[in-house]
């Protein structure tokens, strides 16, 4: 009897799993998924082919298992987040696979993720508060993305508490030592001419960078005062070795000052009756009145406080 | 590069022979072939490797008090120490160094009130706690005595000891308690040598030459070095020789020690007495467990001796001594690090002294990004409710069901961070090479024990992502907490805490760094119950016959922690312990 040639298929399902999913990610930015398919008979799946489809039938990106498991076949994916925010469920396909003699037949499964705004810190320091009316106030602009974009050039506005605009600029190009990505410029405004609290804020205008960023503005406290008229110098000496002490904070009314290794701090202060305040962590903190009515040099002796 | 980042020497094993676990070791391994077992006490050892009048155990500051006065009474002395000879660092030579130091012109019977009411608060109306009824007159009595000769007894050690600082004159911390005016009582501004301003900075306190040394080093140096091992040749010290238990006579008399020398068991006769002097429980695990209510064994801070494992309270509760008000064991908040043997052995981190709580910069919040205090307090020595502060640390948020304190994270900045260490790296355990640091505080931030992020939204996702943080961490607040405090900063005023201005600047430039705080403190206070005469109580009140205590395992101090209070009374009641314990009759 001739022997008939027959074509021995036998038919396996698969089942594809995505693993590692992130719940939040920045906009544009990158997703890795870990894919895993598996044969129910404990085939070797390698060089499946995989496809990941969105919701509107668009092909993402297609790729092939590229090591196998006791089960079947893994595949690790990078794959880049949509820019626009928002909820975002695709699929991702295992394709249907004949070999010889065994047909692997294709499997599907979704995944959820939520694409989110970057989001600017912005940030201000280096307030040169107490600051006399009408002086010059410096302050530093910073701003740092969530998702680490370069933010040089970045334009922004500082605003007054009516909301008039007192200043505008760009972030420079450089990043500060010690961050990731905060990009600064330091500013030279008019303090304003009345006494007291202001509250400004910082505003900036992320539309011209890549992906959308949200950006809330900062918001910073200043003081101006009278403009100050006389030099107080003060000196902060250890009470027992009588050797200057550097480093101590000194405060005359809301002036500041911090000693250099002379134990020296020179304040510029507007007269009249204030508190004299020297503080230094491991030394007593002394505190008491002084009436400024020229350029005066106060000497103080800190007692070392009990560390323990 | 700094000297401290050479600093750590190696140490062996520092809680190696921890008493825990080895209660009950009796002598009856020691029965020497051949003996008569039928007929002798299984509990005294038929040989003894060591014998002397006085045993004392454990050399910090009450140890060597109480082996001074019992040699100068007379007796002899032998001195069982755990650590090594080279890097024997105890809670005493880590300190600061501060003692009590009343003028003399002040009023005797004043002294007694003010001394009274820091030991029990009995003479306060509003206190709550503290109570020890049966001894506090008679101790008050003894330690007003003591607390006056402190200054002399140590200057009789060490007369290079520059007597300045010692003169009475520092403001001690609790001027509302009665009797403190009359008594004119204050505490010593600083423990030197006369050469300390000479000194050279960059090397640690250990290495420093005998008349630059300072602080806790001097203090150690003039009784241990000086008042002992020159002075004193006679004392005998050994080493790597941690005591294991007491040797008791049915009738609870206590005539010798079981230690452990070069890995085998010694017995150790006292022919008059033991005085246990080995610190307090810092790195025990089953004490903390036993004594500490609060967030857990490991959410404390201690910053002191690691070798201080309650060894000497455990052979005291084996030998039926009771205890008193053990849990008074802390006094603020500070940083812990997971490093080194006792984060490796036991899961507990190694504390250290921070030097940012109160300067600009930086602020402390709770958990949820909030601030909770004037942060100043922590270390103003002029605000006696500083060593209360821990309270409000272990504070149980009920509704939450968290110590939403525990730990607090010390929020500070750039400017900060490049300004000044974060640490004090002189004394305590950064200052011994205990715990690595960098003058620029990079090596802890690049091990992760400091966070860092370019925002404060960042460092508060770094923060939740922190287990302990149990991801309370919102980064709104935290956010909001930082811009309120940089108004008030300028404004002037704290109008939430009113924390004292000159300490305030804002928290602004990045990145931003977060480091965790721990309540705790230097040492632990209660243990062992003793009179005033430093016997060793059981639970009825009556003295363990021979037995006697001083130092942070027997703290005259219940309630409240007192500046100065903890080497004073290592003198005061070393002193005391040594005497009385030379004044008995041998046993044989
Ligand atoms: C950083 C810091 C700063 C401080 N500043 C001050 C201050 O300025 N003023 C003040 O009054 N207090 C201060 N204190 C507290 C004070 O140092 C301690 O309370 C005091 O020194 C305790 O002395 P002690 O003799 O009881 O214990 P320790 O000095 O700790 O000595 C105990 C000794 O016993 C040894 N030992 C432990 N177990 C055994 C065993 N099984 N067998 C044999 N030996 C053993 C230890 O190795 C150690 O040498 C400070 C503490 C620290 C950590």
């Amino acid at each position: 009897m001739a022997e008939v040639d027959r074509e021995v298929v036998e038919t396996h399902e698969t089942r594809i799993s995505i693993a590692d999913v992130p719940g939040a990610i920045d906009a544009g930015g990158e997703m890795a998924l870990k894919i895993d398919v598996s044969c129910p008979s404990g085939c070797n799946l390698q060089g499946m082919a995989i496809k990941i489809v969105d919701s509107q039938g668009d092909e993402i990106a297609e790729a092939a298992l590229s090591s196998a498991d006791e089960a079947g076949g893994e595949l690790e994916l990078s794959l880049k987040a949509p820019v626009e925010p928002g909820e975002y469920t695709w699929t991702a396909f295992a394709l249907r696979q004949e070999t010889e003699d065994i047909l692997h037949e294709g499997s599907s499964a979704e995944f959820s993720f939520t694409v989110k705004h970057h989001s600017i810190s912005l940030t201000v320091w280096g307030i040169s508060s107490p600051i006399g009316t009408g002086e010059k106030l410096k302050v530093t602009v910073g701003g740092a993305c969530s998702a680490n974009c370069s933010l040089a050039g970045l334009p922004f506005t500082i605003e007054d508490a009516e909301g008039n605009q007192v200043a505008a600029g760009e972030l420079g190009q450089e990043v500060l030592p010690q961050t990731r990505g905060v990009y600064w410029r330091e500013l030279e405004l008019d303090a304003p001419g009345e006494e007291g609290v202001h509250n400004w804020v910082v505003k900036c205008d992320p539309s011209a960078l890549e992906f959308p960023h949200q950006a809330r503005p900062c918001e910073f406290a200043f003081r101006t005062t009278m403009p100050p008229e006389h030099t107080v110098t003060v000196q902060v000496f250890d009470l027992y070795t009588e050797l200057p002490l550097e480093d101590a904070n000194v405060m005359v009314g809301l002036y500041r000052g911090v000693t250099d290794q002379e134990g020296i701090a020179i304040l510029r202060v507007a007269g009249g009756k204030q508190d004299l305040c020297v503080s230094k962590q491991g030394y007593d903190f002394f505190q008491t009145s002084v009436d400024i009515t020229g350029d005066e040099t106060i000497k103080v002796e800190l007692p070392l406080a009990a560390l323990m | 590069m700094h000297a401290s980042d050479e600093k750590r020497i190696s140490r062996r094993s520092f809680i190696k022979g921890s008493a825990i676990g080895a209660a009950g070791v009796f002598a009856g391994s020691m029965l020497s072939p051949g003996a008569k077992a039928q007929q002798a006490d299984p509990r005294i050892p038929q040989k003894w490797d060591y014998e002397a009048d006085v045993v004392v155990l454990g050399l910090g500051g009450a140890g060597a008090s109480a082996a001074i006065e019992a040699h100068d009474s007379g007796a002899s002395v032998l001195v069982l120490e755990k650590q090594a000879e080279a890097t024997h660092f105890s809670n005493t030579r880590m300190s600061g160094g501060v003692f009590h130091n009343p003028d003399p012109a002040g009023d005797r019977k004043a002294l007694v009130e003010y001394v009274k009411a820091m030991m029990c608060g009995k003479n306060i109306p509003w206190k709550l706690e503290g109570e020890q009824p049966h001894v506090s007159d008679a101790m008050a009595e003894m330690y007003a005595e003591g607390v006056m000769e402190v200054a002399d007894f140590l200057l009789a050690q060490a007369p290079d000891l520059d007597r300045k600082g010692m003169a009475p004159g520092g403001k001690a911390s609790f001027p509302m308690f009665p009797g403190f005016e009359e008594a004119k009582y204050g505490r010593t501004v600083f423990c030197g040598y006369k050469d300390l301003a000479k000194a050279d900075p960059n090397l640690p306190l250990y290495e420093r030459p005998r008349l630059t040394k300072g602080s806790g080093e001097a203090f150690h140096w003039a009784l241990v070095e000086e008042g002992i091992k020159t002075k004193r040749p006679g004392i005998k010290i050994l080493y790597e020789t941690p005591a294991k238990s007491l040797v008791q006579r049915p009738n609870g008399e206590v005539i010798g020690v079981i230690a452990t020398k070069d890995g085998r068991e010694v017995a150790v006769k006292a022919k008059k007495a033991v005085v246990l002097a080995t610190g307090g429980f810092e790195y025990s695990v089953p004490m903390r467990r036993a004594f500490l209510e609060g967030p857990g064994v490991k959410g404390w801070c201690y910053y002191g001796a690691l070798a201080n494992t309650g060894d000497g309270i455990l052979m005291g509760i084996v030998a039926g001594a009771a205890l008193s008000k053990v849990a008074k064991s802390a006094s603020r908040i500070e940083p812990a690090f997971p490093y080194g043997e006792p984060w490796e052995k036991l899961g507990l981190k190694i504390g250290t002294m921070s030097a940012a709580t109160s300067v600009p910069h930086s602020v402390i919040v709770d958990n949820f990004g909030e601030r909770y205090a004037d942060e100043h307090i922590i270390t103003d020595s002029t605000r006696p409710y500083r060593y209360q502060f821990y309270k409000e640390a272990v504070k149980y948020d009920m509704l939450n069901m968290v110590y939403s304190r525990v730990p607090s994270w010390l929020i500070f900045d750039e400017t900060l961070r490049a300004e000044r260490p974060v640490v004090n790296m002189n004394i305590s355990t950064v200052g011994y090479g205990f715990l690595p640091w960098s003058r620029d505080n990079m090596d802890a931030i690049n091990r992760g024990w400091i966070l860092r992020a370019d925002s404060l939204e960042e460092l508060a996702q770094k923060i939740q992502a922190d287990p302990e943080n149990r991801q309370l961490m919102d980064a709104d607040r935290l956010a909001e907490t930082v811009r309120r405090f940089n108004s008030y900063c300028a404004l002037g005023k704290d109008e939430q805490f009113n924390r004292t201005p000159s300490t305030m600047g804002p928290v602004e430039k990045p990145p931003f760094y977060a480091m965790k705080m721990y309540p705790g403190g230097p040492n632990t206070k209660g243990g062992l119950d003793a009179n005033a005469d430093r016997s060793v109580l059981d639970w009825n009140g009556n003295p363990i016959p021979r037995l006697f205590a001083a130092g942070e395992i027997a703290s005259v101090f219940k309630f409240t922690y007192q500046a100065g209070g903890n080497l004073t009374e290592c003198i005061v009641c070393g002193r005391q312990a040594g005497r009385n314990a030379a004044k008995l009759a041998p046993w044989g």
